[in-house]
């Protein structure tokens, strides 16, 4: 079975992923740590290394990122792409999330160095549901910023800063993308990099 | 209250030569560099250590701080002279200003949003900022259809006048840990 070559076998057991999942705070999210298999994992985050980076700034963001990964030439990449947005995985995302989903994702890779971040925003766009990260960057700790941080809500603008996720290398996050779900990255001050893959899943 | 402005910007030829540079400028922006006197610089920087400042913070939209203007920073900003030179170098006639005094610290910015529409017409910025490096963020970017038309990066002591135009809107960039502990303090006017 392919979820089980690809997901560490602990997911693959727990049946309470669906409730923890809604019933986190301040919006519906999970935080799965060691999330892939080990040897299935190294070779994917080489890989991003080696794509093309380009340089994305605005008054919400300064990051690298890369060209959609559809198109990767990398076979590491090719590979996890094909598993992230198999039938298969999304079925499973879907039942997670308690979300219906399309066969349908965005994916790319995301780089903040020294002062790079992104501000506050809810993701909103039609067709993405389900938003997630997977951190690969190793070595990051609280001094070095680079916390994925969520938000409660009031009167339709976040207010307090309520959760920070630390990006440790190999977690995926997962949160449903509502007017609610107000998230930023924290200014990364280090010269550590923070790599990541990120995207949406489309409903 | 003349003599609060440089000599410069008390001679009618350089504020004719300032209105040109204006309207030659696609960007529709002039930067008057030490724009006021020494002692008036002073004397205001003086007053600011002194500043209660209040902290604005909605994560959507911004994360600043405001003081209330000091008695003669408005009174200056307000009296004919002031506004007959600013008429005469934008060619509007202003008869009265909106001023606020705003400070970006560290992790301060102000982000574009539909919620927040920003009038056409003139503006200007009085930095009162100390010291700035460009690699800190905190510069003001004014853009048109998510291109960038300019930027303007803290001089102290200048005088940026901006004719901003219909569906123009400016930022002011996150300012980063490099800031340390230096604080962008301006006084934005609106026309």
């Amino acid at each position: 079975m392919t979820l089980a070559y690809w997901i560490n076998p602990v997911y693959l057991k727990d049946n309470t992923l669906m409730q923890q999942f809604v019933s986190n705070t301040p919006f519906p999210h999970i935080v799965l740590p060691r999330f892939f298999v080990d040897k299935k994992i190294q070779p994917v985050s080489a890989a991003l290394l080696k794509q093309e980076w380009q340089e994305k700034e605005s008054d919400l963001f300064q990051f690298q990122q890369t060209f959609d990964l559809k198109t990767t030439e990398h076979a590491a990449l090719q590979e996890f792409y094909a598993f992230f947005s198999s039938k298969e995985f999304i079925q499973w995302i879907a039942a997670l999330t308690k979300t219906k989903l399309k066969q349908s994702i965005d994916m790319s890779g995301f780089i903040y160095n020294a002062t790079d971040y992104l501000l506050p925003h809810d993701d909103q766009l039609e067709e993405r549901k389900i938003a997630y990260v997977l951190n690969l960057s190793s070595e990051f700790s609280k001094k070095d910023g680079g916390e994925l941080e969520f938000f409660n809500t009031q009167k339709k603008h976040p207010s307090q800063s309520v959760k920070r996720i630390q990006p440790l290398f190999n977690t995926l996050v997962l949160f449903e993308v509502s007017p609610k779900s107000f998230h930023q990255v924290l200014e990364v001050t280090t010269d550590k990099q923070r790599v990541s893959i990120g995207g949406w899943f489309h409903g | 209250m003349a003599e609060w402005m440089t000599s410069l910007y008390n001679n009618s030829q350089a504020l004719d030569a300032a209105r040109e540079a204006l309207l030659k400028n696609n960007s529709q922006h002039i930067q008057l560099r030490d724009a006021l006197r020494p002692a008036i610089w002073k004397k205001w920087w003086a007053t600011l250590r002194h500043t209660p400042w209040e902290k604005k913070y909605i994560p959507d939209l911004f994360s600043y701080s405001v003081a209330p203007i000091p008695e003669d920073m408005q009174q200056f900003f307000q009296s004919p002279s002031f506004l007959e030179r600013l008429s005469r170098i934008t060619g509007q006639a202003i008869k009265k200003v909106h001023l606020q005094l705003l400070a970006f610290a560290h992790q301060d910015y102000t982000l574009l949003h539909d919620e927040l529409q920003q009038p056409q017409g003139i503006l200007f910025f009085l930095e009162l900022t100390q010291h700035w490096k460009p690699s800190w963020g905190g510069y003001t970017s004014f853009v048109h259809n998510e291109e960038e038309l300019i930027r303007l990066y803290p001089v102290p002591n200048s005088l940026t006048i901006i004719h901003q135009e219909k569906n123009v809107h400016y930022f002011v960039k996150y300012v980063n840990y490099y800031a340390g502990n230096n604080t962008r303090i301006f006084l934005l006017g609106q026309c």
